[in-house]
């Protein structure tokens, strides 16, 4: 059904190819591959770390491995999700400035998120005696 | 934002009932409900019931659709042309699944009554018709054509039994349209997605070892939206009529596109 008198298909055409995407869908499947061990090491991990209480978790942070480990896994994790919400916006949000407004918020939560994180860890990691 | 409930004038509502002929065999009644839409008559659409008596027709859905328009009610308006399976015409979503009529049996159906309405989440020109008239543009727009650069040659375009075999799958896809009006992407991004359909279509030719314009088709269609709204969600696959797998093609695709960027 035709708007106006455009035709079927210069509504096909649109704006034509964005010739990008495919670099997007490789961010996707590298990050989810990598985050398979990562997270599988992060549940073991937070399992072992259940019983052992405040300052247990916190020697345990303290180890470089750990802090290491934890900040790639979340960094790698809020990427992800960021590459994900923002497949879910353009998805369901069609409205110019709904779509902006939210992958805006997208990505600055996702920042956010990832700045507090890794500044936390570190803060543990380098911080000086337990407790202090 | 997406819709999730239908807009006021397109609520379906409830309405004729024809009752079976009093002559009908006993236990060979089925009731089909289908969905009719007038827009010259104006209000809604409204799901009107038939009572058929399946002894007097042919074992498919569309001939117990053409019994209803021959004996019942003329006015039910549907697509339909070679009654097996090789047209596209008569695509609707019959119970809840898009299929053809014509190959789809009424006696596969365990309940009572059979539920039929037009392909999903297309503009209705009447009762079961469909307008696919962006989804041919879709299709178009793909140039489902064979692209060569080199000289004609004096005969045909030669191609090895081996790499003829890779067309299997996507040649026979019909253009019915049940796919592309299965996928909830194509139902909330119709415009800029191209749909299960072409998108086969478009993997047709970017598998045709005689095909000369596999790079600017793919520049064509690499786009976040005319090709990676696909989600692998695989609904396509699953009402496919003819049994072919458009989500495999667009996966072929996407990793033709990986390989390319390196």
């Amino acid at each position: 059904m035709s708007e106006g008198y455009r035709t079927d298909r210069s509504r096909v055409e649109g704006l034509g190819s964005a010739h990008h995407g495919a670099g997007t869908w490789i961010k996707e499947r590298v990050s989810s591959i990598f985050l398979i061990p990562l997270a599988v090491w992060g549940l073991w991990s937070a399992y072992k770390l259940s019983g052992t209480g405040y300052d247990g978790a916190i020697a345990w942070l303290r180890s470089p491995l750990h802090a290491i480990l934890l900040i790639l896994t979340i960094l790698l994790s809020v990427y992800h999700m960021r590459l994900g919400l923002r497949v879910v916006v353009e998805d369901y949000v069609h409205k110019p400035f709904g779509k902006g407004l939210f992958l805006l918020l997208n990505l600055l939560i996702c920042l956010l998120l990832a700045v507090v994180a890794v500044f936390s860890i570190l803060k543990i990691a380098f911080g000086s005696q337990i407790g202090v | 934002m997406v819709e999730l409930t239908l807009p006021r004038n397109s609520k379906v509502k409830t309405g004729k009932r024809w009752k079976a002929a009093a002559d009908a065999k006993s236990g060979a009644v089925k009731t089909f409900k289908i969905y009719r839409y007038d827009p010259e008559a104006g209000g809604n659409p409204r799901w009107d019931a038939y009572e058929v008596d399946t002894s007097k027709h042919g074992p498919m859905v569309l001939d117990a659709l053409i019994h209803i328009k021959n004996t019942i009610d003329p006015t039910l308006t549907f697509r339909r042309s070679c009654r097996e399976g090789i047209c596209g015409s008569c695509a609707m979503n019959i119970d809840g699944r898009n299929t053809l009529a014509c190959t789809k049996g009424w006696d596969e159906f365990k309940g009572d009554t059979i539920a039929i309405s037009p392909l999903p989440h297309m503009p209705v020109v009447k009762d079961l018709v469909p307008d696919l008239n962006l989804f041919y543009a879709q299709y178009a727009s793909i140039e489902p054509w064979l692209h060569t650069k080199t000289p004609e040659p004096d005969k045909e375009w030669l191609q090895t039994p081996k790499d003829r075999e890779k067309l299997d799958g996507l040649y026979e896809c019909i253009l019915c349209a049940c796919c592309s009006t299965s996928c909830p992407s194509y139902w909330w991004n119709q415009e800029k997605y191209l749909g299960p359909a072409a998108l086969l279509q478009s993997y047709r030719w970017l598998a045709d070892s005689r095909d000369e314009a596999t790079g600017e088709r793919l520049d064509a269609i690499e786009d976040p939206f005319k090709l990676y709204r696909c989600h692998t969600i695989m609904n396509c696959a699953q009402v496919c009529p003819k049994g072919l797998n458009p989500a495999k093609a667009i996966a072929e695709t996407k990793k033709m596109l990986a390989r390319r960027a390196g």
